[in-house]
């Protein structure tokens, strides 16, 4: 991929997944490493050459099924906007694109798979999706990872399971995680008290979906804290269940939002502006955002859908505003080309 | 156990630092240990990046909840939780042959050096896994060059189990560990 090479593949985030309503998106990713180099923060610069090397070939070397589907790129090829953009898109971690020397990324043309080569561990196999998929990604996820040990054989202990640089992610290695739209619970305030029951079920949340938004956009994300002693499948059934949860909370907590007119009101006017503004900051589009999109969820608003809404939530991010007009641009002159790119999109 | 700082609320973070053997320990509730962490004065001893990788760009630009302020901390498990702090290496100064880390490294950078450090220093490592996982074995999906080896080596055990049996002259067990053998071989 150079540059300036834009990608007009279809994403999955393009895409309306299950339980829509409330949940985002799912991710799930595998840490992974190879027997017989250090962990990359003791590489040299020659050994993350040959493993980037060795993986690149392996997913898309010679004869391999995937040669097609996946694009490599080295990361110090690809500008800063670039990378903040990517981070964005939840394609790389922002370790990744602080310190891009030595590392390169395997993506699959729509962004639903990508695969971090000499982060915190040598690869690390990431699967994403719309709506509620854990059960589907973890296939995709498992094909993959199956498919590139057959040639790099992953360093794996039989008591310690996969072994990974940071001891948090011995044992599957994996990180299973589920991005929530949780409105109704944050305005009543019992996000709280949920998060701490959660510490007790092996799960953690947390708030961040990009600039200012874990704050005024409720999104949060639920992710498993254990990864040794407990099996794959054990830990997403977990992870769903815990999911089902929230949902239900949820629903519950807007039943009672929704039939305030003063709320439907908040969503009305979180269109109007989006349509009409000439200046937005990501504040602001945060808190409009979340009010609309639970107006869409909720069947208020029906001129837009929650697929486009989302394809919208990655076009105004701050990197990606940048990416789209292809230069830097002060705070300011983002807040009025998102509001240009809002009224354009929702005209 | 009520936080010690705001005596409202339960406390469900635990926070120990050792900086140059000034040990302090602190008992706080969620809220005040996402203050805490905000106010950038843990940031300073920690690497809060380490399981970011799903925190999205939240670290980036600064904005993280502190929700999961103590899976942050684990990300230092063998400096800040595993009690080593930040000492220098002690003992027989042994080296990993694959990545050439000691144990004092690894305690320091809360890191291994290589997937051979975990059988280099396993008695060593062991209590902080168990601190993170509690006492547990993995169990799940297996490398697949692992899974053989492993049926190589358990085939291997039989067939001297078998030897055995043959030279003490006990044909029936003999018999069963044939088949035994046969079957897996199949």
């Amino acid at each position: 991929m150079s540059g300036n090479e834009k990608n007009t593949e279809r994403k999955w985030y393009q895409t309306q997944g299950k339980e829509a309503d409330t949940v985002i998106s799912t991710r799930l990713r595998f840490a992974r490493n190879l027997n017989g180099y250090p962990f990359p923060h003791r590489m040299t610069d020659a050994q993350k050459k040959e493993v980037n090397e060795k993986v690149r070939d392996a997913l898309i070397g010679g004869n391999s099924a995937l040669r097609d589907s996946f694009t490599y790129v080295e990361a110090d090829q690809l500008s800063p906007v670039q990378l903040a953009a990517m981070v964005e898109r939840h394609l790389i971690s922002p370790e990744f694109a602080g310190n891009p020397k030595g590392r390169a990324l395997l993506m699959m043309k729509d962004e639903s798979v990508s695969i971090m080569l000499n982060e915190e561990d040598h690869l690390r196999i990431q699967v994403m999706g719309s709506g509620l998929q854990l059960d589907e990604l973890y296939d995709t996820a498992d094909k993959i990872d199956t498919l590139l040990d057959e040639t790099l054989h992953f360093a794996f202990d039989e008591e310690l399971g996969y072994l990974t640089a940071c001891p948090t992610n011995l044992g599957t290695g994996m990180r299973a995680s589920v991005m929530l739209h949780l409105p109704a619970l944050t305005a009543s305030g019992t996000l709280n008290r949920i998060a701490s029951s959660l510490d007790k079920m092996g799960a953690t949340i947390r708030g961040s979906y990009g600039e200012g938004s874990q704050s005024s956009s409720a999104m949060y994300q639920v992710s498993n804290q254990v990864t040794l002693g407990i099996s794959e499948k054990d830990t997403l059934s977990n992870l769903t269940e815990i999911t089902r949860q929230m949902i239900a909370l949820e629903k519950k907590a807007r039943a009672g939002m929704l039939k305030s007119e003063a709320y439907q009101d908040t969503v009305w006017r979180a269109l109007g502006l989006m349509k009409c503004a000439r200046v937005m900051s990501s504040e602001e589009f945060g808190e409009l955002y979340s009010a609309l999109r639970m107006g869409v969820a909720e069947g208020i608003v029906t001129d837009v859908t929650l697929d486009r809404l989302a394809d919208l939530y990655v076009k105004v991010q701050p990197a990606n505003i940048m990416e789209q007009y292809g230069k830097e641009l002060t705070p300011s002159q983002r807040d009025q080309k998102r509001a240009e790119i809002l009224r354009n999109e929702l005209r | 156990m009520l936080c010690e700082k705001c005596k409202k609320n339960e406390a469900t973070a635990y926070i120990k630092t050792n900086v140059n053997g000034d040990v302090h320990e602190y008992h706080l509730c969620p809220d005040c240990a996402a203050e805490l962490r905000n106010s950038g004065e843990f940031g300073k001893l920690f690497d809060w990046n380490g399981l970011d990788d799903f925190g999205g760009f939240g670290s980036l630009w600064g904005l993280n909840s502190g929700f999961d302020l103590v899976s942050s901390l684990l990300s230092s498990p063998f400096g800040s939780l595993g009690g080593f702090g930040s000492a220098p290496a002690i003992g027989s100064g042994k080296r990993c042959p694959v990545c050439g880390s000691d144990f004092g490294e690894i305690a320091k950078s809360g890191k291994a050096g290589c997937p051979n450090c975990y059988t280099e220093f396993r008695n060593r490592l062991a209590p902080t896994i168990k601190k993170i996982h509690g006492n547990t074995v993995h169990c799940g999906k297996h490398s697949k060059v692992t899974t053989e080896q492993s049926h190589e080596n358990e085939i291997a055990s039989l067939r001297n189990q078998l030897n055995e049996a043959i030279q003490s002259e006990n044909y029936e067990r003999a018999a069963e560990l044939r088949d035994q053998i046969k079957a897996m071989e199949a």
